[in-house]
């Protein structure tokens, strides 16, 4: 018996997904472009006269030569230049649970029963589409900060890499959970908060047990550390990720209604 | 592929919920006939339709679509089948070009061709998003993906509902016309009994969960009659030879499901041809016996 093409499944998704990964893009170019206008201001424009002016005044920054606030601001700019677009091209991950979403809306579980399609093949269809959507945000924002890296002078850092590729991580997960949940719950905004609880409370129980811990640099050099530990391992953490949420799908499609 | 003699055949279907069962529904669709599923709203059709579809677990019972188990061989019936709902299970941001590529995913059998012909005969822009469209052009849209994979079973469930009659008389030529292959059959849920006196072969009336009437539909209207008399010769009518009656100030008006008895027995009482509405209407009130 012939079956229908993988590809128009996919396509569907696609499809679905397009406008939410035309404005994370869209929020990308801007910001992108917003950081390119502060720096260039910052260089030659007026933010960098009016830097000038409060730095010819010894007395605003007591103890700090002018030189050295110019180098902060500077290294400040570069890296909300390298991160905020990458988090945008990040953030195009979840595009997977708002397809979701919409086929919770129209009831697109019910009438896929109705098909010939098996739930081993849409589940597949789901989690290639998961990995695409990763792919893309992950290749789009490491682009980005390798760009921004080479362009401020200062070369891409494996912490800079291993910082971002943990962000995508940490939001692929929520995007996974987020699927399971809306499906389960038959609702977006309840799925998407019964997720964000789901990825907070471990949260939460670090943060509890490290209560009384209050140096902040300590706390983002353990962080920074911890993401340059555990990024070689990735590309196992998202394999294991994916088959879980494959496991997950399947079951969720083969289940029926009471 | 299996020679089949019923499209549909359901045996002993049992699911309960609380507060509703569905009990031991049996019921066919012979090969090549257009059956209407009738009943009002709650009566179990729908609950019906998601059993043999597999879309929900039944309790008991067997369930053959095309001569196939509806389970075993869920996939292999459900290439050969199409199901068109109430409400539109696309969402509104495609449009016929975009619906046909996903449908190509759906069916090993897709005919691309044959889609955008329908579309084109049925006036649907295929460049034009579902938002734009009006429920009737939508009810269109779906009925067009069904058609354009070559099912032999067309399952509706209220698909006709909320659509105005011209849309639906429309509707009801598309389905005249895909009959018109004597291997194709449809199973249509209405409570809208006019369309179905149209165009059904066949009826099947459920009411409470239970199947009080199926068969040819001329079989049914042409044993069921409605009896005309006064009150006082209503007092005169044994109960077991009525389904139910509704009594005015005027006289009572039975309902007899058996023509020829009833013109035998009451010979001075006025006979009438009934309809399947009228039908419905006093099955669904025989408990009571009698209402106004």
């Amino acid at each position: 018996m012939k079956t229908g093409k993988f590809g128009g499944l996919v396509f569907r998704e696609l499809y679905l997904g397009r406008k939410q990964l035309l404005l994370y893009l869209l929020f990308f170019l801007i910001i992108a472009l917003g950081g390119w206008l502060v720096m260039l201001s910052f260089r030659y424009g007026n933010i960098g006269m009016l830097l000038d002016e409060v730095l010819k005044d010894s007395s605003t920054f007591p103890g700090t030569d002018a030189e050295t606030v110019q180098e902060r601001m500077r290294s400040t700019l570069v890296m909300f230049m390298k991160f905020m677009p990458a988090v945008m091209s990040a953030g195009a991950i979840m595009t997977a649970s708002d397809i979701i979403a919409k086929d919770t809306v129209t009831a697109w579980n019910r009438y896929l029963h109705c098909t010939p399609v098996t739930p081993l093949k849409y589940a597949s269809v789901k989690v290639t589409v998961n990995f695409i959507f990763t792919a893309l945000s992950l290749v789009m924002g490491l682009v980005h900060i390798a760009l921004i890296s080479l362009l401020s002078g200062n070369g891409m850092t494996y912490s800079d890499l291993s910082a971002f590729v943990l962000l995508c991580m940490l939001i692929a997960f929520l995007s996974f959970i987020a699927q399971i949940w809306i499906i389960l719950l038959r609702n977006r905004d309840l799925g998407m908060l019964a997720s964000l609880i789901t990825v907070m409370v471990p949260i939460w129980i670090i943060a509890w047990n490290n209560r009384g811990t209050d140096d902040s640099d300590d706390t983002f050099n353990t962080v920074v550390k911890f993401c340059e530990e555990l990024c070689p391992w990735t590309p196992l953490i998202f394999t294991g990720m994916l088959a879980l949420l494959f496991a997950a799908l399947y079951l969720l499609y083969k289940r029926r209604e009471k | 592929m299996t020679e089949y003699e019923n499209a549909v055949a359901i045996r002993g279907l049992t699911k309960k919920y609380d507060g509703f069962t569905l009990d031991n529904v049996s019921f066919n669709v012979p090969k090549g006939s257009i059956m209407g599923f009738i009943g009002q709203n709650g009566a179990g059709k729908t609950t019906t339709i998601r059993s043999l579809l597999n879309i929900i677990k039944i309790d008991s019972g067997e369930i053959k679509l095309l001569g196939l188990d509806h389970i075993k061989d869920e996939y292999a019936v459900k290439e050969r089948i199409a199901v068109v709902f109430d409400e539109l299970p696309f969402h509104d941001s495609f449009n016929g070009l975009a619906l046909s590529r996903m449908f190509s995913g759906l069916y090993g059998a897709w005919d691309e061709k044959r889609f955008f012909e329908l579309c084109d005969r049925f006036g649907l822009p295929v460049k034009k998003k579902l938002s734009k469209f009006s429920k009737g052009m939508k009810m269109k849209m779906q009925i067009a993906t069904a058609l354009s994979h070559n099912a032999e079973l067309l399952i509706m469930d209220e698909a006709t509902t909320g659509l105005d009659p011209v849309v639906r008389n429309e509707i009801l030529d598309i389905f005249r016309e895909y009959l018109m292959d004597e291997n194709r059959s449809i199973l249509m849920s209405s409570h809208i009994t006019s369309d179905l006196e149209k165009i059904a072969d066949c009826v099947t009336f459920i009411d409470r969960g239970k199947i009080l009437l199926t068969g040819y539909k001329d079989d049914i209207l042409d044993s069921h009659a409605l009896m005309k008399c006064t009150k006082a010769e209503y007092a005169d009518i044994d109960p077991a030879d009525f389904v139910s009656a509704r009594v005015s100030d005027f006289g009572a008006e039975l309902m007899t499901a058996d023509r020829a008895a009833a013109v035998r027995k009451y010979s001075g009482a006025p006979v009438e041809k009934t309809t399947l509405e009228e039908i419905m209407l006093f099955y669904v009130n025989r408990d009571k016996k009698e209402w106004s």
